[in-house]
Order: structure tokens, then sequence, then C-alpha cells
């Protein structure tokens, strides 16, 4: 076991800095009401990264092979082209409609989906690729792309600490006012961009399950917690994402015929409602208003 | 009162809804520090349009609007649906995050309640099961906590009880005396023919 964990050092990190860093985002996504708009941000990754994946497939027919390093970066590269591409189509079809935007990231949702099915039932070969942009495999990930998703993660982690307060305080004007009473429309790009690089990434190196789940399980369990504060909010749902993390890949580990990404997704749930539970139960809960 | 004295002037300003029915027609006003404009009008008559023009974020169709201020002298409060947040914040939450990093430092309960709007005990309850009034009360002292030259309110007393009212009144009354903000705020004819607000009334503008 102790072999074992040594043997995967570089996965272990690249996962707990992955999972903090979508967590904390995944408290600000949903906070703004685009929970479904990410999955289809994450959707859109994951067809082009089997676009790219067809394009390294056409490249080696042509030629005797593609390096290591293009075969890691062309299809994180069309996973965030495409990925970039439906944010912003997204963005545009929903600019000033006041009904329920549901309804059409669920159509491009679709779509999307309708699209992976298809690709994949034009090339077969695919099929490892799709299985892997749904589950991810991160004991199976090599150096550079390990290295370079730390590195996104490390970056999108300080930015989510060192402004926690400047974007709480923007999802709390587009939750309560609306997109439209955000001054610093430079703060508001940054945050797109950022939301981009982390979800293609993470889509690309753990997949979609694992990047959905530490999107939003951790701060969907912690919404439900009865002492209002932001501060406790953001540290519960990093603790959880950290530990969980580390617990579900000992598991998969121990335990060598489970599944990896779902262990951990499974253990981040479990360990997320028993730490909501004690939390509910230890800290003195708020006075409610009279209304 | 010159163009150059005023904060804010209105020349001949007219402007319709988007299918052309018209809602203001030459509006003329200007607007001095410390002064205190009152837009009233029944529903959809284009009050929130012309508040919106104001702060440059929709055009006209004819007429000037002058703003002598820069942008970061104004804080403007819209309406408020009545809406929860995923996060849970505390009403201390939605003040504080508020705040540049300087301000602050130099803030504390003592500023906060300065305003007269919340008690010290309210400041931990979370905003979602805070009540209307309270979350109102929470969002002027946030932008009062700013402190702007030019304050613009968007029906702050829509959904109020009288003792809200009053408090809000008298919060407005203090910030113009005192520290000659100037402010510009939307009603219904009901709210505006009140003593407290009437007597604060320096301009008006009824469409």
């Amino acid at each position: 076991m102790i072999e074992l964990l040594s043997l995967y050092t570089g996965a272990i990190i690249t996962g707990l800095l992955s999972a903090a860093a979508l967590s904390l985002l995944g408290c600000h996504l949903a906070s703004r009401d685009q929970s479904l708009q990410s999955l289809v941000v994450s959707q859109a990754a994951t067809v082009g990264v089997l676009m790219g994946a067809v394009l390294l497939i056409g490249f080696r027919s042509h030629s005797h092979g593609a390096s290591d390093t293009t075969a890691s970066t062309v299809p994180l590269l069309t996973g965030l082209a495409i990925a970039a591409l439906f944010y912003t189509l997204g963005e545009k079809l929903v600019h000033n409609k006041r009904a329920s935007k549901t309804s059409v990231h669920l159509t491009l949702f679709t779509l999307l989906l309708a699209t992976s099915y298809w690709l994949i039932s034009f090339f077969p070969a695919l099929e490892s690729h799709m299985s892997q942009a749904f589950f991810g495999d991160i004991v199976t990930l090599s150096g550079p792309m390990l290295m370079f998703t730390s590195a996104v993660s490390t970056l999108a982690l300080a930015s989510l600490i060192v402004w926690w307060r400047s974007m709480a305080n923007h999802s709390f004007v587009i939750s309560v006012l609306g997109v439209e009473h955000i001054d610093n429309k430079l703060a508001l790009f940054c945050f797109r961009l950022l939301t981009l690089l982390l979800i293609s990434t993470c889509i690309y190196a753990m997949g979609l399950l694992f990047t959905i789940a530490y999107l939003f399980l951790p701060t969907v369990i912690f919404s439900y917690l009865k002492v209002p504060s932001i501060r406790l909010h953001l540290l519960m749902v990093t603790f959880t994402a950290t530990v969980s993390f580390a617990a579900g890949f000992a598991l998969s580990l121990y335990f060598d015929r489970i599944s990896t990404v779902p262990t951990i997704v499974l253990t981040t749930g479990i360990y997320g409602l028993l730490l909501l539970y004690i939390a509910n139960t230890l800290l003195p809960s708020q006075r409610v208003a009279d209304r | 009162m010159t163009d150059n004295q005023s904060i804010v002037s209105l020349h001949n300003v007219s402007y319709t809804t988007p299918d052309g029915r018209s809602l203001g027609s030459n509006i003329n006003s200007s607007l001095g520090a410390g002064e205190v404009l009152l837009v009233t009008g029944p529903n959809g008559s284009g009050k929130t349009t012309l508040l919106e023009i104001i702060l440059g974020r929709q055009t006209c169709n004819s007429g000037t609007v002058q703003l002598n201020l820069p942008a970061t002298s104004i804080s403007y409060l819209p309406q408020l649906q009545d809406s929860e947040t995923h996060m849970p914040f505390s009403l201390r939450d939605v003040l504080t995050t508020a705040m540049p990093a300087k301000a602050r430092a130099r803030m504390d309960d003592a500023t906060i309640t300065s305003h007269g709007l919340l008690e010290l005990h309210q400041l931990d309850l979370g905003w979602n099961h805070a009540s209307g009034g309270e979350k109102r009360r929470t969002l002027l002292t946030r932008t009062l906590l700013k402190q702007p030259r030019l304050l613009i309110l968007d029906e702050p007393f829509n959904h109020l009880d009288q003792d809200s009212r009053r408090a809000m009144v008298s919060t407005i009354s203090r910030v113009v005396t005192t520290g000659q903000t100037s402010v510009i705020l939307t009603t219904h004819e009901g709210f505006a023919n009140e003593a407290a607000l009437a007597a604060l009334t320096t301009r008006r503008i009824s469409l």
C-alpha cells in the first residue's frame, strides 16, 4: 500500500489540487446559477477532447505517429476551444433572457451529448477515449499532463483564495441583483477565463465525473449548513474535497477491484454528509428572523 | 444653479420603450450637492428607465444628461427581488465582502450600526432567513458604507412597513445633511407624500 502511494505521489498531489480548486470554483458557479451552464461547458470540453483524438488518429494515419507532447496537447487545446465556443454561445443565447435559462442550456447539452456518441459511432477507436473522458483514470496520467494540471489547479486555487472576498461579493450581487450590476467587467472576464481553463483541463485529465462531482457535490452539501458564514462554507467545502479525495484514492488502491473515480466521488458524498451532520449538531444554529 | 455647480443635469430628455411607447418627454432638472431629487409616477411610467439613463446604462431618444462626478462616486441600489443565495451569506458577509481592503480595515460593528438601519444582533443573521425589510436595510447600509457622493435608489420603500420606511428616510436625511450626499430616488405617489420624505425633497420629477 505504502509502495503504491509513493508510486502515485504525482497523481495524488494533482488530484488534491484539482479537487480543492474545483470545489471552491463550484461555490461561485452554483451561486451565479451557472450549474447547468458548467455541465454544458464540461460536455463541450469532452466533445473537444474526442475531436482532438480524431485529429490525432488522422495525423497518425498520414505519418509515423505523434510525439507524446502532441498527443497530450492537441486534445487539451481542442477541448478548451470547444468549451470556450459553447460557453460564449450559451452566454449569448441567455443574454437578457429573464425567463428560466435551464431549457437553453439543457438543449445545448443534449446536442453535445449526441455529438459525442455520433463521433464514437463514426470512429470506434474513440471508445477508450470516451471512457477516459467520462470516468477519468487518474493513475494512468503521464508526467507532463500531471504537471500541467497541477499548474492550472494551483493557479486557480491561488486566485480563488486570494480574491475570495471580491468573488463572493460578485456571486452575491449576481444572485440577488443581476450580472448587469457588476461594475468590474475585467474581474468577470478573468473569472470566466479561469472557469474555462480549469474545467477544460480537469475534463481532459480527470474526466467528466470527477470534474462535475467536485464542482457541485461539496458546495451543495454545505449549502445546508445552519450557520450562515461564507468563510465557514468555503473552508468546509475545501476541507471535504481534499480529505475525501485522499480517502477515496486510498480506498481504491486498497481494494484493487473498485474503480478509482467513482470511489472518490462516493467517498466525497458520504464524508460530506457526515461532516454536515456533525457541524449542524455541534455548531450553534442561527437565529431565524421574525418575518 | 449653473450646470457647473450641479452634480447631475438633465436637458430636454425624452425616451421611449423599445416598442416606441413614450415614457418621459422633455425632462429638465438639475441636482446639487446635498439635494434630494424625487422621481414619482405610477407603475410602468419609466422611473427605473430614467435612473438607468442617468447612470449611462440606457440611452435617451433626445436630450442630454450631464454627470459632473466620477462613476466611482455613485452608488446605485436597484429594486430588490426576493431572492435567496446558494452560499449561506450572513448580513455581515454581505456588508464586508463589498468593501475594499482599506475600508474594511476601518470598518467595525459601530460603523455599521451608526447608519441606524441594522442592530448588532442582526449582523450574524443569514441572508436567506432575513425578512424583506432586513434585506433592504442591509443593502442600503452596504451602499452607504461606500460613502458615495451621489446615491441613486430605485423604489427603496416597496414592501416595507412604516417603521422600516421611517428608518430609511431618517438615514437618508442624515447622509444628505451631514455628508452632503445627493440623492435621487424613485417612489410611488403614496410614499412621496409622507411628511418626512416631502420635507427632505428639494427637486421633483413627476412622470
